[in-house]
Order: structure tokens, then sequence, then C-alpha cells
């Protein structure tokens, strides 16, 4: 009961629970990570109660669960992997503070979702670098954050894009404001027109990098400065149809190079079915007259000519296309770029896009580059034979980032959560197929429930020492939620 | 002047690094041949650049440091190719080549002598020569070639053949081609024989500036009393002693290198070109050919430029009267490019770093004498550029680059034929 | 040492020692007013990652500390006394070019422009910071600052850091990302977080936390195509020809505020290629060949009035039609804030001069070093247009203390500046002559270094990105006021570099850091 006491000294009694079926809630996500139930779960509502919670944590040892997003989740990145656990859900921090159109950059804390931020930056005539069809229930800081691949490549200058500025706070209560927002308060700093948009330092450490992608483990994040685009005047969609990858590579590979294009990203058959229908038998059919596989590519003007914009980007990404034989499309079948470019700038519309086939749905993702997609996505046709489970059930999602370098490559397995086989069936795709891709080159560099093991493992040794000396600097104690990385 | 007069310009000097490699940047044109410092390249280490060496050298200014061995051989392992000059002009308004003879010529002054040097200086004294030859063979080349003896007769023009022509038997055809050419055209030519001096060149850019100035009078003598009012020469070194280096001195001397000359005989149709040479060539621009042949032009004895710094805007720097650069652009980087490509059936392709940016050939400064491993390298260096280019031939205009890559040939058994220009001309006649 | 790398590459010889004592850029401010830094005890000169690791293991072992350093253009480059330096440049090789998914991966020592000539066979090219393209690619990226002036469309600094791998202080090897997982050099971020934020911030290591021996550096397309001529006329004379795809502008305003907010617009439509702000000093270094030459373009005054509110812009293009689009609407911008392009940017030598500057990045010597032979900044930061705009006037303003005492070159208005990722952020960073001849020149830059912060204080514009570039005591006198940021690069340098085996002069101490 001291603990309870204690916790409720800090965030007021109410936002102390230790109600059984909210923290059954908690004890899980849609991930295969087994269940483990927090003992409490926090609702911070400001920067000083979060640094509070974190020197409680600290002093007492506890484990402590960051948390930002609403329900459903789905990486197993939130379940406690130990127990005694204290779940400190940032969820109620939900200010958007800042909208600033003229600096393109929103400061927002970490309770704010797709579904509440983008409507706010409409307003303003901005938009988020979007990922692809998010839930609106997903915290939009820990989508950055966890580096989570966004549509347009062009806009995305590094791993920690769209990040600009963050404050973090580490399990010893100390708090860092990174990048141009290292100096003064914020009111001070609106006034003489800084707009933390400089993302480096403060001075000889990259704060932001050793948070992001960390799973919560390195520093808790209460607000991000992100960048955001001008809500374009005009767009369209076009599709670019092949029933081989590797002509659409090559034609990104082009597009990327010269930067051309916003939105530039591939999805076979199922996943561009799954996105535009809602229905299993729609989403089936659909499938079925489909290509095997789609390039899409968005095309947007702005304030000043963006019919000439739109004209010529038309063109020229028309002969690009044609040097490698293909074709773009405004529509294919059911799947329909106006429609299409629409669904792309908001969240997933209910029910959520992956589970809309069968139910529920598992991703294998992982870093390489588009020149290795054909060969994983071969591999992942094996795997999935010699686990007995249908290959037409699997979508693909390929994400140029880094204007191009590398990609983010996405399996969805879809499957019927009734299904005790084919639940099974898929665990072992998630983990033992995981390692078979590791085996074969797949970088998982966001190693989520199953894959860290097979991360750490394929990496030297060396890089993991490295790893649990930063941990020592900024969590000696270990309490950041413990047990998801190599750590 | 002295080191101490440079004293500014090696503080003022912050290590841009622009003084090892092509500059600007744009005009590099691949990985392989970037750098233009033979010495830097060689031996690596920071103080083997004009950088470094201004650096050191305003280390010993000021007490830090003293002579050494290794001292030394930082100092001379530089073949004063001037390279880092023009790299370094392009951007700044400091001297590293004077810096770089001064430091030289202060070695020299405080009794810090090379042993290699001492003797080639010691056989120049003795017989006014740089190759320790001796002084009754001087003019054995002459053979049974018929030309004024201006040591008896007068004549228009002096063909001062320089040391490295007189003595080397193996180039001796290239100046009997010379000489034949220039009465083909007509030219009143005379050549001085045994009695010819050394130009004193090679001397003052080992550090040996009180001989030099001895040659240099000699020289201008010699000149006066034959008649010959314009002085024409093979040999770069020579070249650049007489137009450069004697015009710091306030002697401006009418002379040509035997490129410009040809050029000129050939424009006026005194010389016509008809033969084909089928041949591959590229082209090696001499140092002292190109950007180390720009005469000073105002200056005096003791003082190469007579200006002064003075400061506008609180710190900037100019000079009053404004400071005629030698930075290198009026070099002849033309005539015997206008020569080879008037050749017929010569097919000629430049190498990558060229005119004001070539690499050196490895014989100057005294580091043949002293350093011949060096010299070697570097004109290894040279042509393995050469190389690159495809061409079957490397044609140039000094003897010491003539030399320098046979020599580098004999050494490693590469095979490509080396001509000076005046061979190739003679082909086409 | 020498059983290591070989007798040749080891020089403890006073002359080679001092040439290595002064890098140039602010030594005389930090070493009070004298001309050199400190002395190394000896230099060597490895030649491959096998080399580097036994000699740090080697000093680890006698407990020497040792600095490492390639191109050496700042006083980062230097050794503390006591120290080995190890100089870099034997490793000089591009070891890949990997043209489909855009990355280079090479050795220390290779400069920008270097590798340059290699990318532009191929249509690539690589950004060059604005300390001129004869730096080291993996020291801009991975040890240093690395700004540049095509950061609007490529980037610069860490942003471009794809890989790296790294002699660690004890010797250990590491390569981070996927090259430490053998699947080649595209991508340094995870397993989990990103050990980049390890190396660097607003700065890197500057050397203080062992040896980068590889880096991987994202790469561009070059529009630049490969002519027959790059240039015409005999050096230093010559005219950089414009590639056709280029355009070339200096654009003029009668307000700051209009400059800037110009600046902003342009960045919106995302088409800079190139970008800077161009005060009328630079421009006139730029086509200028000597400060004779300078000073006959500056002495009536009207120069500087004509190019007072002036920035470069260089737009390109994939193909005809993206470039008249990018014209037309860099010329109606323009408009909307008054701005016009005087014509004496049609003069090639202008043309060149600043092509050359924004696309090669060879003019920061005539800019930062010919007129008085060095200069000082300190008055520089990283944020937003607006914020800019005002540190660029009241830079300006502050500059005037040491102007009125002649201590540095009265040019008015000198701040310079650049633009990040299409105007995310820009950069003023002001530029104040002096000469390191002049003793009480140099001291008044040593003054203006440490003073500028006050300034920067007084207007709220932030902390000078300077605070992550001096020695690390220093830091720790600007941490207070930044969440002490200091503590952690300090526990960084600690936990990598027990044995303070790596020179530690850019680090902050720590309590158990120092024995006293």
């Amino acid at each position: 009961m001291a603990v309870q006491e204690e916790l409720g000294k800090i965030v007021g009694s109410e936002n102390v629970i230790d109600d059984q079926e909210v923290l059954e809630e908690y004890s899980k996500d849609h991930s295969f990570a087994p269940p483990l139930k927090p003992h409490y779960v926090v609702r911070p509502k400001d920067l000083e109660e979060v640094r509070e919670i974190a020197k409680w944590a600290d002093e007492t040892l506890t484990p402590l669960i960051p948390v930002s997003s609403a329900p459903p989740r789905y990486r197993g990145d939130t379940v406690p992997s130990v127990g005694g656990s204290v779940v400190i859900d940032l969820g109620n921090m939900k200010k958007i503070i800042r909208i600033d159109r003229r600096n393109r950059v929103a400061l927002i804390e970490a309770g704010v979702t797709f579904s509440e931020l983008i409507p706010a930056l409409e307003k303003e005539g901005l938009r988020p670098y979007m990922p692809l069809l998010p839930r609106g229930t997903k915290s939009v800081v820990a989508s950055v954050l966890e580096r989570e691949p966004t549509l347009i490549p062009r806009g995305h200058w590094d791993g920690m894009d769209p990040m600009l500025n963050a404050e973090i706070v580490y399990p010893s209560g100390e708090m860092m404001r990174t990048g141009s927002a290292q100096i003064d308060t914020l009111e001070e700093q609106w006034e003489h027109k800084r707009a933390q948009v400089r993302p480096w330092g403060p001075g000889q450490v990259g704060f932001s990098r050793l948070v992001g992608g960390a799973q919560g483990t390195m520093g808790i994040v209460t607000w991000e400065a992100i960048r955001c685009r001008i809500l374009p005047t005009l767009q369209r969609l076009y599709m670019i149809p092949s029933a081989d990858i590797d002509p659409l590579v090559n034609t990104a590979y082009k597009i990327l190079r010269h930067r051309y294009g916003d939105e530039v990203f591939f999805l076979n058959n199922l996943a561009l079915a799954a996105a535009v229908e809602k229905k299993p038998e729609d989403i089936k059919a659909l499938a079925n007259e489909l290509p095997e596989w789609v390039l899409m590519v968005g095309i947007a003007g702005y304030e000043l000519f963006p019919e000439e914009r739109m004209e010529y980007q038309e063109e020229d990404i028309r002969d690009m296309a044609a040097e490698f034989a293909m074709v773009m499309k405004p529509a294919i079948a059911g799947a329909k770029g106006p429609e299409i470019i629409k669904l792309l700038s908001k969240p997933s519309e209910e029910p959520y896009w992956k589970n809309r086939l069968k139910g529920a749905c598992h991703d294998i993702f992982f870093i390489t580059t588009l020149d290795q997609v054909s060969k994983y996505v071969a591999i992942m046709h094996e795997l999935a034979e010699s686990f007995q489970y249908p290959t037409t059930d699997i979508g693909v999602y390929i994400q140029p980032m880094t204007q191009g370098v590398y990609c983010h490559c996405e399996f969805n397995l879809n499957c019927d959560p009734g299904n005790r086989f084919e639940m099974n069936t898929v665990k072992k795709l998630l983990t033992e197929g995981a390692k078979v891709l590791a085996d074969k080159g797949a970088f998982f560099s966001r190693p989520y429930y199953g894959w860290a093991d097979i991360a750490y493992n394929h990496i030297s040794s060396e890089n993991v020492v490295l790893f649990k000396k930063a941990k020592a600097i900024f969590d000696p104690n270990g309490i950041l939620n413990p047990g998801k990385l190599c750590f | 002047m002295a080191l101490v007069d440079y004293e500014k310009d090696l503080i003022r000097c912050e290590k841009c690094s622009h003084c090892k490699y092509v500059w600007p940047g744009a005009l590099a044109k691949s990985w392989r041949f970037w750098d233009i410092c033979p010495s830097i390249s060689r031996y690596n280490f920071e103080t083997y650049s004009a950088a470094g060496r201004m650096h050191a050298g305003l280390a010993l200014l000021r007490g830090y440091i003293d002579y050494t061995d290794e001292f030394l051989d930082i100092i001379y392992k530089c073949q004063m190719c001037g390279a880092c000059d023009i790299t370094c002009k392009v951007d700044r308004d400091i001297e590293p080549f004077e810096s770089l003879l001064e430091l030289r010529a202060k070695a020299v002054e405080d009794g810090q002598l090379l042993p290699e040097h001492m003797m080639v200086i010691d056989g120049l004294k003795n017989e006014d020569n740089m190759l320790q030859k001796l002084k009754k063979d001087r003019g054995d080349w002459v053979q049974d070639l018929e030309v004024k003896d201006l040591t008896k007769e007068r004549a228009e023009v002096c063909f001062h053949v320089g040391c490295r022509y007189s003595y080397d038997e193996e180039l001796w055809h290239t100046i009997h081609a010379a000489v034949e050419l220039l009465k083909r055209a007509g030219v009143d030519v005379g050549v001085f024989g045994k009695e010819e001096n050394c130009c004193g060149g090679r001397a003052y850019e080992m550090g040996y500036q009180g001989e030099f100035v001895k040659y240099m009078e000699s020289n201008i003598e010699a000149w006066k009393t034959a008649g010959a009012n314009t002085v024409v020469t093979a040999c770069s070194d020579c070249y650049a002693a007489f137009k450069a280096t004697y015009s710091r001195y306030g002697n401006h001397v009418e002379v040509f290198h035997i490129t410009e000359y040809l050029e000129k005989l050939i424009k006026e149709g005194k010389l016509k070109l008809t033969k084909k040479v089928p041949m591959t060539v590229t082209y090696h621009d001499p140092c002292h050919l190109g950007r180390l042949s720009e005469r000073y032009l105002y200056s005096s004895p003791g003082k190469p430029y007579i200006t002064e710094e003075t400061k506008v805007l609180n710190q900037m720097y100019i000079y009053d009267p404004p400071k005629q650069w030698r930075r290198g652009e009026d070099g002849v980087y033309e005539p015997p490019r206008n020569i080879l490509r008037d050749i017929p059936g010569l097919d000629f392709i430049e190498m990558e770093r060229i005119r004001g940016l070539s690499w050196c050939c490895g014989s100057g400064g005294g580091a043949k004498e002293a350093y011949p491993e060096f010299a070697l390298w570097t004109a290894n260096e040279r042509l393995d550029e050469a190389d690159s280019t495809g061409a079957e031939a490397l044609v140039t205009a000094c003897p010491w680059c003539v030399r320098n890559f046979k020599d580098a040939l004999n050494d490693t058994g590469r095979r490509m034929e080396i001509y000076d220009i005046v061979d190739i001309v003679q082909r086409a006649i | 040492m020498e059983d290591i790398v070989g007798p040749e590459n080891v020089s403890e010889e006073p002359a080679t020692l001092y040439s290595y004592a002064n890098p140039g850029w602010l030594i005389g401010i930090l070493s009070g007013g004298e001309v050199f830094g400190p002395l190394p005890e000896a230099v060597v000169l490895p030649g491959s990652t096998e080399e580097v690791q036994k000699l740090t293991k080697m000093c680890n072992r006698y407990k020497v500390q040792f600095h490492p350093t390639t191109t050496g253009w700042a006083p980062f480059s230097c050794a503390q006394r006591g120290q080995i330096l190890f100089d870099l440049r034997r490793m000089d090789r591009i070891l890949e070019i990997d043209e489909k998914n855009m990355y280079v991966v090479v050795e220390p020592y290779i400069s920008s422009a270097r590798l340059h000539t290699e990318l532009a066979r191929r249509d690539l090219v690589c950004p060059h910071i604005a300390a001129g393209s004869g730096c080291s690619v993996l020291a801009a990226n991975a040890a240093c600052i690395g700004m540049g002036f095509t950061a609007c469309s490529m980037g610069s600094g860490d942003r471009n850091l794809l890989g790296v791998e790294w002699v660690l202080p004890t010797g250990d090897i590491v390569r981070l990302g996927t090259a430490g997982a053998g699947l080649g050099w595209h991508c340094i971020d995870g397993p989990g977080p990103s050990l980049k934020g390890m190396m660097r911030g607003i700065v890197g290591s500057m050397g203080g936390l062992g040896t980068y021996t590889k880096a991987a550096i994202k790469i561009y397309h070059w529009l630049g195509e490969e002519a027959e001529e790059v240039a015409e006329g005999e050096l230093p004379y010559h005219i950089l020809k414009m590639p056709p795809k280029f355009r070339n502008y200096v654009l003029t305003f009668p307000s700051y505020e209009e400059m800037f907010e110009c600046v902003r617009q342009l960045s919106e439509q995302e088409m800079m290629y190139a970008a800077s702000r161009a005060p009328a000093f630079m421009v006139a270094t730029a086509v200028s060949h000597s400060n004779n030459d300078i000073w006959a373009l500056w002495e009536d005054g009207a120069f500087q009035e004509r190019f007072m509110r002036a920035y470069h812009v260089i737009i390109a293009g994939y193909s005809e039609r993206e470039i008249e689009y990018r014209d037309k609407v860099l010329k109606e911008i323009l408009a909307r804030n008054n701005g016009v392009i005087p014509e004496e940017v049609e003069d090639p030598s202008l043309q060149s001069g600043l092509y050359s500057s924004a696309c090669w990045s060879d003019q920061t010597n005539k800019y930062a070093f010919r007129p008085t032979g060095n200069f000082t900044s300190g008055y520089t930061n990283l944020e937003s247009a607006d914020m800019c705009c005002d540190e660029t006037q009241a830079s300006t303003e502050y500059k005037r203390s040491f102007v009125d005492r002649g201590l540095f070159l009265d040019d008015g208005d000198n701040a310079w500046g650049n633009n990040y990722e299409q105007g995310t952020w820009l950069h003023v960073e002001h530029i104040a002559y002096y000469d390191p001849a002049d003793r009480d020149s140099t001291l008044g830059a040593g003054e203006n270094f440490f003073a500028v912060s006050k300034d920067l204080r007084r207007h709220k514009f932030g902390a000078p990105f300077y605070d992550g570039v001096l020695p690390g005591p220093f830091q720790e006198m600007g941490a207070p006021l930044i969440n002490n940021f200091s503590k952690w690069s300090g526990l960084i340098k600690q936990a990598l570099d027990p044995n303070i085996i790596v020179d530690p002069a850019w680090y902050p101490p720590t309590e158990e850091f120092y024995e006293d």
C-alpha cells in the first residue's frame, strides 16, 4: 500500500490504477508476448510528474514501462517482461503544445494520437509525415520515436526523421531537451522566434538517437517537435503495376534518386486490397484482380503553380517508368488513385486495415535495400510453405527510407485469432522465420517481441557491449522496460 | 629577402592543405592523380608539405627548433617545383615558394649543407657546371655542327645549351636538331660551346644564392659582348633562370624557350611541318617552362617585389603599389601544344595534371642529386599518369625532365618512349 | 610503433612535431595569441585498421595518450602535450561505391573533392562542407561538424552517416548497424537505439572516442554532367563552367526581413540545390584574385550597398521541365518579397565564383583566410529563418565593439549562413576577420570567442553550437544552462575510455576523470 500512496502523492491517487481489469488490459497486447500484469498503472499529466515517477522508480528499483498509445497495441513492447513493474502511461498528456505553420513544425505531447493531430494540423495548413494507415489511437510521438517508416522517402533525411527535438526524462529524474530546444523555456524560445527545429545535440551526444527505437528502455519522451509537410493544394496517386517486383524496384530507384514524387512505396496485391476494401470477400476479390505488385507514387502540387508541378512530375515520372517498360495508372481494377490518396492522409478506418482479412495480423519487418527485396519475398514464401501457411495470405509492404538508401520490408501474416493452429503457425513464423530471415541478411533494427535475441545474436558482440554501456549511463539501475532488448 | 621577411606569411598559413593536391578540386579528374606535391605524397608527414615547411621555418625563426639531419632532409626532399605556390595562391595572398627558397638560403647561410649538394656546388665553382664534369669538355657536344662560335663571332641569337645538354651525350641529338632547325629557318644563331657557363638556376633553388649571382652577372656580360639580343634555350631550367630568377635581381633578359621560338618560326612560315608523325603522345609541362617561368615584374636586387604591405579596413593587408603576383598563369603552356597539334598524323592526348597543375618530373631543386630514389619515384608517378592516357610516348621540353624520365624507365623496365618536343618537330620537317 | 607501421612512418623530429601544432583556424585564439598549439610527443602514420588497432592497444599497454587526425584544418586535429598523434593520411581509399543505394564507404583521409572526382564519373556527388572540399569526408560526418552549402538538398553532418568502423579506445573494433551484422553499410541505426548517438550530437568526438577507420556516407545524384571542359582560362583566373542543369542566382532585398522571408518561402517549395547567405564581403572575395582586388571593389562603398542583403541560391533539375518550373517559382517568390537579381550576377567571374563555392566548396580560403589571414566566428546558431534574421542583424551590431577598437576587419555585416534540409532550419554564422600575425587582433579574436556567448544569451538566441566545439572544461561553463548536457558526454567518454587513453581535451571532466 505504501507504494500506492507514494505514487499517489506524485500523480494524485485517482491516477494510480490498481483495478485488476485495467491491469489485465495492460498485461497483454496483440503480439505473442506472454501476458504479465503490472502492479500499477500511473497516468502523469506533465513533465514534473513524469520526473518524479522516474526518480521514484529508480530509487525503489521498480521496473517502469512507458506507454503512450491507446490500445489496441501490437508490438509487445509495452507488455511487462518482469514482475513487479509499474506502467507509466503518458496517454493523458495530450497537449498539442504548438503548431507552427511558418516553420512547418508541431510540438506535441506523448499522448497525442494521429486521430487528434491530423485535423489540428490541417486547420493550420500542415500534415504530418504519415506512416501507412496508422491506428487512430497510436501515439504520434511513439510512432516517430520507434522509427516507424513514413510514406515520403524524399522527406526522410535521417533515421530519426521526422523527429526534430524532444524532451526526455531519465530514471534519475534528470531531463534533457534536445537540439535547439536545449536552452531557455519554450515560451522564451517562441518569443525570440525559435522554433525547435534543429535536431542536433546538445553537445557531442545524440540524445534523440539513443532513445529512438529503444522501446522505452533508454528514456521517457514527454514531447517531440516533429517536422510537418505543407498541406497539398492538389494531389494524385498513381499506381505502377507489375507481375514482377524487379522492374518496379528499378523504377523506384530512379524516382528516388532524382527526388521525385511524394509518397513512394510498394504494396502487393493483398496489402493494397486490404487497404482499399473492408470486407474479407471484397479484399480477396480485389486481390485477385490486382497485379502481383504495385508501386504507389503520390504527386502533389502546393500553393504556387500546383498544376504545373503536378504536370512536370507526372511527365517525368512517366518517362522514368517507361525506361523499365512500366506504366503509371490512375486506377487498377477497384483500386482508385483519388480514393487511396485520401486514405493515406488519415489513420486507418475501422476495422484496422491489417485485421480486415482474417481478424488478426502479425508482421515481420526488417531493414534491407531495395535490390534485395525480391530475395526476401522468395524466402518468405519458402518459409510460409515450409510452415504450411498460405502464401496468398501474406501482405507485403515495402517502404523506401532515408531517400532510398534502405527500405523497410514488411510481411503481414493474416490470421484468424480463433484458429489456434493458424495462430501457432504464425507464431512460429514470427520467431523461427525471423531467424531464417536474419541468417539471410535481414536486419531487425526494431527488434520487437521474439526478435531481440535474434537481432543481438546477429550483430557483433562489440555492438552489444556498447549498447549495454549506453544503457548503464542513462539507466544505470536498469529500471526502464527491462527484458526488451539486450538489457 | 630573407626567411624572416616572410614571417607574416608563415603565420598566416593556416594549413588548408591545398598545397598538397590539385586545387581547385573541380579541376581534378580522378582519385589516382589527385596529388600535386611529390614530397608529401612520398613521405606523408605534414612537414613535407609547403605548409609544414613554412611552420617548421617559423619554429626555426623563433628558436623553437634547431637543425638536425632529419630537418635538412625535410627541407631538401622537395623539388622546388612550385605546384604548392600555384594551388595556394588561387585563394591566398601569401608566398609559399618564396618562403621555401629563403628557408634553403637560410640553411646554407647557417652552414647547414647537404654533402651531396656541397659536391655539386664545388663542381660548379671549379668547373662552371652542375654535373661535376670538366669545363673543358663542355663544348664537346658541338662536334661537327656548323654553328657560330660566340667567343669569336657575334650573332643575333645566342642558343644557350645548358649543363645537362652539354654533358649528357645521350641527349645531344636534341640540341643538334634544335640548332639545325634554327639554321634551317635562317636564324642568325651562335653558341658559346665550352665557354658557356651555367645559368645558376639550380644552384639558386638549392639555396646557394651567392653562387647564382656570380653566374647571372657573368652570363649577362657574355651576351652583351657577343651582341646577342636574344637568348634561346631548349632547357627549361635555364629558361626559368634567365626569365624569372634573373628578373628577381632587376635583370630582364630577352629569352625564348625553343618551343616559343619554333612556334614563332612555324607561324612565320620559316619552318614547315609536312611529314607525318604517326604516334600517340602526351605532353608533360616542365615546371620551369610553365608555372616557374614568370618574370618578377617589379623587383630589385634582394627584393623580388617592390611593394609594401599596408592595411585597410583595420586588418585587411594589401600591397602598395599592388603586388604583381606570380601565379603561373603566364607560363609557357600553349606554344608546345600548338606545335604538337600542328604536326601531321600526331595524336595528342592530355594528361590530367597539366599546365600550372603539372606534376613535377622529379628532378629539380637538388632532389636528383641528393635523393635519387625520390626523384625516380616522382618520375614514375608521372609515367603512371602518362600510361593512363594510352599514349605510346611522353613528350616534354626540358632535358632534366627527359633524363629523369629515362632513368625511371631504365629503373622499372616500363615501356614508354620519351622525347623532347624538338625531336618530334625534326621528324615532321 | 616502428614495429607496427615501419620506421619510415614514425617521427619524433621537432620540425615535424611543430608542423602538426599549427592547424590554423582558432589555434591563436585557443592558445592565447601563440602561433603554435600543443606539441605532440611523436607522430605515427598507420596504414590500416589493423595498424590503428595495434597502436591503440600499444597506447593502452604503455598508458600513453593519443589523438587521431586526418586533414587537420582545425584545432580539433591537434594532439595535446605528451600525446602521440595518429595521422591517418595513409588511409585514403574509396572502398565501395553503391550507386543504386546511394552510399559510399571511405577511409579517413579522403577529402570530399577527391571523392567527388570519382563519384562524378557515375553522376554522383557527396556533400562538401563549408570548411572546404579539401577536408576529410569521414571526419566531417563522423567526428567533427560537417555543415555545407548544399545542406538544403543533401543534408549534412551525421545525418549522412550510414555506417562506421570504429577502433574504440580499448583497441576493440566495432562496426555499427548493418555493417556490424556483416550486411553492408546502409543503416547505422539499431538494433534498438542508434549508437550513432554516442558518437556525436551537433559536433562529434573530435578524436576523443577512438579512431574511425571507415565510414559510410550518403551520396546524391550529381546534375553536373561530365563535360570535356570543366573550366577555361588559367589559374587563378579560371572560370568554372556552370553545368547546363544549374541556375545560379544572387538575390538581393531591400530589408533583412524580406530576404529571410523569401528564403523561408523558397524552402517550403523544396527546390533549392544549394543556398547560403552571401554577405557582400563574401561576394567580393568570390570575384577577386587578391586583397587589392577586394579593396578596389570595396573602397567606394557602392559594391557593399549593392549586395548588402544578398542570398545565393542555386536551383537545378533533372529535366528541363523541372528546371523551368523551379525557375518560375523562384522568380515569383522573389517578386513577392521585393527581391531583385542584380545584373552583375551574369558576370562569368561571379557565376564561377559562387557556383564553385556552393557546389565544390572551394572558395572557403578566399572568403575565410585571404583578407586578413584568419577568421573567427562564434556568433552562430542554427534555427528558424526568423531567428536567423534577427541574429544576423544583432551579430553585426555586436561585432562593432571589436571593429571600433581596430581588432577586426571593418566589413559591416558579414553574417554567412546556410540552409538545411530544404530550410527546416537555417544557419547563421558571423565571420569576423583578424590577423594572426597581429597579436592584439588575435587576442581580440580570443576575447570574442568567449564573450559571444553572453550576447547570444542576452538575446536568447540559444546556445551557440560552439558550446559543443570548445574544449571539455569550457563546455562545463555552459552546461548548467543546458540541462547539464556535458555530464552525459563525460559519462560516455568515461565508459568508452576508462583509462583515458584517447585525448580527453574535447570532453568535459567528471569527478573521476581527472586526478586533480
